[in-house]
């Protein structure tokens, strides 16, 4: 892992709803390349942190920086400039369009995007058949075939998890935050999930913070976890060292007991 | 009785060539983008009313004939028979009345889309607009430096009414509107041509991501904002342009014509021919104009053969059976006639291949 | 100079009072189904015909008038929800969709009014209600149509809050209001509240149309001319809030009347502009305060959030 300074950093940062702190002084540094992950009971905080780093949320308190910079209370599209893309637990797609409209939808630079020069087509034209080979490419590495045409409502939930993921990597970010990306998966296409997430850290370098519940997951696959419990940062560490930890194995059993 | 073909022909071609234009602007508005306006008429009133007053000074100004208010009789014929006598000019400035309401058209929809645009939840920008709406007509009809008040502006006549003086020969009572209902779907098939490039593009996909879910398309870099301001302004631009080639073929500018009413029409075009869709929206004018222009020969039928009829029945009766269809189809089939279809770019192609091999 | 104010401002109170009748309906129906049903108007025009039709039989009767009114108004708003609304609200179809059909609504009956009078010579009439002058106030000549309508416009604000706070059925309707899926499954019996509430609130509109006959001609528009004042009315009441509908009703009527004579008298504005008051009024307050200017602003940003929800 490079021991750079962090690509991702967030300082005591608390997010408070109707009197509940959601998020409650949570700290951490996450460095560049390396693929994190993410755990706690429900109810912990994590889709809220992610809602936070991705812009969706400010924080009442404390600084989230991104490469340095302070991106706390950036307008979500300027964070998706800066490189930052998520998914999110319940997939979010444009359910009016089809599967491969929802994904052309990810390439950045597309030049056709303004009604001037969508009318001037010999402008984009080529870019639009360069994109869309190369996410037909990833389409069919995550093994949805079949199903491009059909509008993404029209689609299984399993379905629709990868098509999310497609188009989070498609977007080609620094940092990706991915919300519970193999919640309801098949165990094989889970796999392929991560085939295709080291398969772009090793081509593009990019930094994975995956919220994950599956534990053959995270320990086979993810360099350091951070724990979540009520708001709080409870532990953190390799995935080894984390599952063994008392202090997690009471936050999860004392949530179910 | 004598039934006018040509001249049936000629007006359902005219009305149906602008219902086309109006239906695609609303359907780029809405259907596309997600912008619902129920405002439409206002911007096609507008449209009307500036093409008209330019026309309306324009004509004695550049004949260097005496001016005076526009809304007076002698004024009036003075108009029609400059008009008459000066086919270049009658015609140029029919083309920039047209350009002046397109732009007015396009100017309003951008100041419109400000504060629509401020507010926190959505509909509160149709009602915004709806209310806009309203206010224009009352200032419209009350305020006669704006149109002549209640009665409307007369005497915009058709560009090619020339042709009566110029080339009598081939001239008939029917001549100068056919030719202008040919240049009405002339405008119309541009229209659609040019909507169709728009929503087959990059762009086309961005309004559909920005109808579907505006957080969604935020966090993927898309200008949720801005790409509102432009398809209002395009919508409006398109509204006005339609109002200012209406104004041509009625001859005179009245806000009775351009009431909620007829927003409501349009909406009702729009939803029965196909949710975002072009073809749709030609489909949804198609069958509105057939009710619109039956209704009007079954009433003249009606009192030929029962003169103690009343004719306004049959009109009533047309805006009970617009209600009833639009209401039936959101019950039944909300989407439409057409169905939405995907976004046709060279993507389209690749991804509609049959996987021949890995693509690896 | 200063009588004529004052005069202005107890006509204002009537057309106040007429506003609180013939909107509360309206907030009933944003409250408890989360419609904004821009045919309501239409229930003001049809209980004008149903008092004026009942006044030719029966001259001056105000009691039954009204009582005729609110129950033909009633059978055509439960005939409404039937036919449409309910249909529409369970398939849960967003707001633009909600308020379309509600036009369509409105413009059906609408012409179908326009049918129903122009084939009985009714295109444009007026009840048979002697107007008695009571009292003279400055310049304006308070009439008994006056007293009947503050007295119903505090009547009905106070038997409605009566009722949705103390009785069951009431308590059931706001339950609805709050949120129509947990009051489901917590047995409130659903389709019969809310069919009582669109009795209430068509009934009322037929009441308030009634009281409006003694100083507008009855004409199959006459419910439509004040479509948006009364939308006005809600959003000044934050579309929810009862208090906030009589807040709104009497500061419509006030704009409406005496606003508009200051700026007649004073720079000269015609009378024929005083729909542009409230229309102001509603963008100045979608623009600036649309959770409205009344006290239960919580119950009126979860509708607005709700409307905003039911987008797909």
């Amino acid at each position: 892992m490079s021991s750079r300074s962090p690509i991702l950093e967030l300082k005591g940062i608390r997010k408070k709803f109707g009197g509940v702190n959601a998020v409650d002084g949570v700290s951490l540094d996450i460095r560049q390349g390396g693929v994190y992950g993410l755990i706690g009971p429900n109810g912990s905080g994590k889709s809220t942190l992610f809602n936070l780093v991705s812009g969706l949320l400010q924080p009442d308190a404390g600084e989230i920086r991104f490469e340095g910079r302070r991106i706390d209370g950036l307008p979500i599209r300027k964070i998706f400039e800066l490189g930052i893309s998520r998914s999110f637990q319940i997939p979010r797609l444009f359910f009016g369009m089809t599967v491969f409209d929802n994904l052309m939808c990810a390439p950045k630079g597309q030049t056709g995007e303004s009604p001037i020069s969508a009318l001037r087509s010999e402008k984009w034209h080529v870019q639009e058949q360069v994109f869309a080979r190369s996410m037909r490419a990833l389409l069919d590495e995550l093994e949805i075939s079949g199903v491009y045409l059909n509008p993404a409502s029209e689609i299984s939930g399993g379905q629709m998890k990868l098509l999310q993921l497609a188009i989070a990597l498609a977007t080609e970010p620094k940092l990706l935050l991915l919300d519970e990306p193999t919640a309801g998966v098949a165990p094989r296409i889970a796999q392929d999930i991560f085939l295709a997430i080291e398969e772009q850290r090793r081509r593009t370098g990019t930094t994975f913070f995956i919220i994950e519940h599956r534990l053959d997951i995270l320990l086979e696959k993810v360099d350091h976890v951070f724990v979540m419990h009520q708001g709080k940062l409870i532990s953190e560490g390799r995935p080894e060292q984390v599952t063994q930890d008392k202090r997690v194995i009471e936050a999860y059993l004392g949530i179910s007991g | 009785m004598g039934f006018d073909l040509i001249g049936f022909a000629v007006s359902f071609l005219s009305v149906y060539a602008l219902y086309a234009i109006l239906a695609i602007s609303l359907n780029l508005e809405y259907g596309f983008a997600g912008q619902p306006n129920f405002g439409q008429a206002m911007f096609y009133g507008l449209g009307a009313f500036v093409a008209g007053i330019a026309t309306s000074y324009l004509l004695p100004a550049m004949t260097g004939a005496p001016a005076g208010s526009i809304c007076s009789i002698p004024m009036l014929i003075e108009r029609e028979n400059l008009a008459v006598a000066n086919p270049a000019l009658s015609m140029g400035i029919w083309g920039i009345s047209l350009a002046i309401a397109t732009l007015s058209g396009a100017t309003v929809g951008l100041l419109a889309s400000y504060p629509a645009l401020r507010v926190k939840e959505e509909w509160f920008l149709s009602m915004i607009l709806l209310v806009a709406a309203q206010m224009f007509v009352i200032i419209v009809r009350n305020t006669p430096q704006f149109g002549c008040g209640f009665n409307g502006l007369p005497g915009i006549t058709n560009p090619f009414t020339w042709l009566s003086v110029h080339v009598p020969a081939i001239f008939s009572a029917d001549t100068a509107p056919a030719l202008y209902s040919l240049v009405l779907v002339a405008f119309a098939y541009v229209t659609y041509k040019v909507a169709q490039r728009l929503v087959n593009s990059p762009y086309g996909r961005l309004l559909k991501s920005v109808r579907d879910d505006p957080t969604l398309a935020e966090a993927l870099g898309k200008n949720v904002h801005e790409t509102r301001k432009q398809i209002m302004v395009i919508g409006s631009a398109l509204a006005g342009l339609a109002g200012a080639l209406y104004v041509y073929y009625i001859g005179v500018a009245s806000t009775e014509d351009y009431t909620s009413t007829l927003t409501f029409t349009i909406w009702v075009m729009m939803i029965l021919g196909g949710y975002a869709n072009n073809k749709g929206a030609l489909v949804g004018a198609f069958l509105i104009t057939l009710l619109d222009r039956g209704s009007l020969i079954l009433g003249i039928t009606l009192q030929y053969y029962l003169p103690s009829f009343n004719g306004s029945l049959v009109n009533y009766g047309r805006y009970m059976v617009e209600s009833v269809i639009l209401l039936l189809l959101i019950i039944y089939r909300p989407r439409g006639l057409r169905r939405e279809e995907p976004v046709r770019t060279p993507a389209y192609g690749v991804f509609s291949q049959e996987k021949r091999g890995e693509a690896k | 100079m200063l009588s004529w104010l004052l005069g202005s401002v107890f006509i204002s109170l009537f057309t106040g009072s007429v506003y609180v009748v013939a909107s509360l309906g309206l907030t009933l129906t944003l409250a408890v189904v989360k419609l904004p049903n821009f045919a309501h108007a239409e229930f003001l025009t049809i209980g004008a015909y149903a008092g004026a039709v009942v006044s030719f039989l029966f001259p001056g009767n105000f009691a039954l008038m009204s009582t005729a009114a609110f129950l033909l108004c009633a059978f055509i708003a439960l005939i409404i929800n039937t036919v449409v609304y309910s249909k529409l609200i369970s398939k849960r179809v967003t707001i633009y969709i909600l308020v379309l059909a509600s036009f369509a609504v409105a413009q059906f009956v609408r012409y179908g009014v326009f049918v129903i009078a122009s084939l009985t010579g009714l295109l444009s009439t007026a009840p048979d209600f002697p107007l008695t002058v009571i009292a003279n106030v400055y310049t304006a000549q308070l009439t008994n149509a006056y007293l009947i309508a503050l007295v119903l416009s505090i009547g009905v604000s106070v038997i409605l809050a009566l009722f949705l706070n103390y009785t069951g059925t009431g308590r059931s309707m706001r339950a609805i209001s709050d949120n129509s899926d947990l009051a489901r499954v917590s047995g409130v019996k659903y389709t019969r509240v809310v069919n009582l509430m669109w009795i209430i609130a068509g009934g009322l509109g037929g009441v308030g149309g009634v009281i409006l006959s003694t100083y507008t001609t009855v004409t199959p528009v006459m419910g439509f001319n004040l479509l948006l004042e009364i939308f006005a009315v809600v959003i000044i009441a934050g579309l929810t809030s009862f208090i906030g509908t009589i807040v709104g009703g009497y500061l419509v009527g006030f704009v409406e009347g005496t606003v508009m004579a200051v700026l007649n008298h004073y720079f000269g504005l015609a009378y024929t502009y005083q729909p542009l008051l409230p229309f102001a009024l509603i963008i100045i307050m979608l623009l600036f305060k649309p959770t409205g200017l009344a006290p239960n602003v919580a119950l009126g940003a979860k509708l607005a959030k709700k409307l905003a929800g039911r987008k797909k």
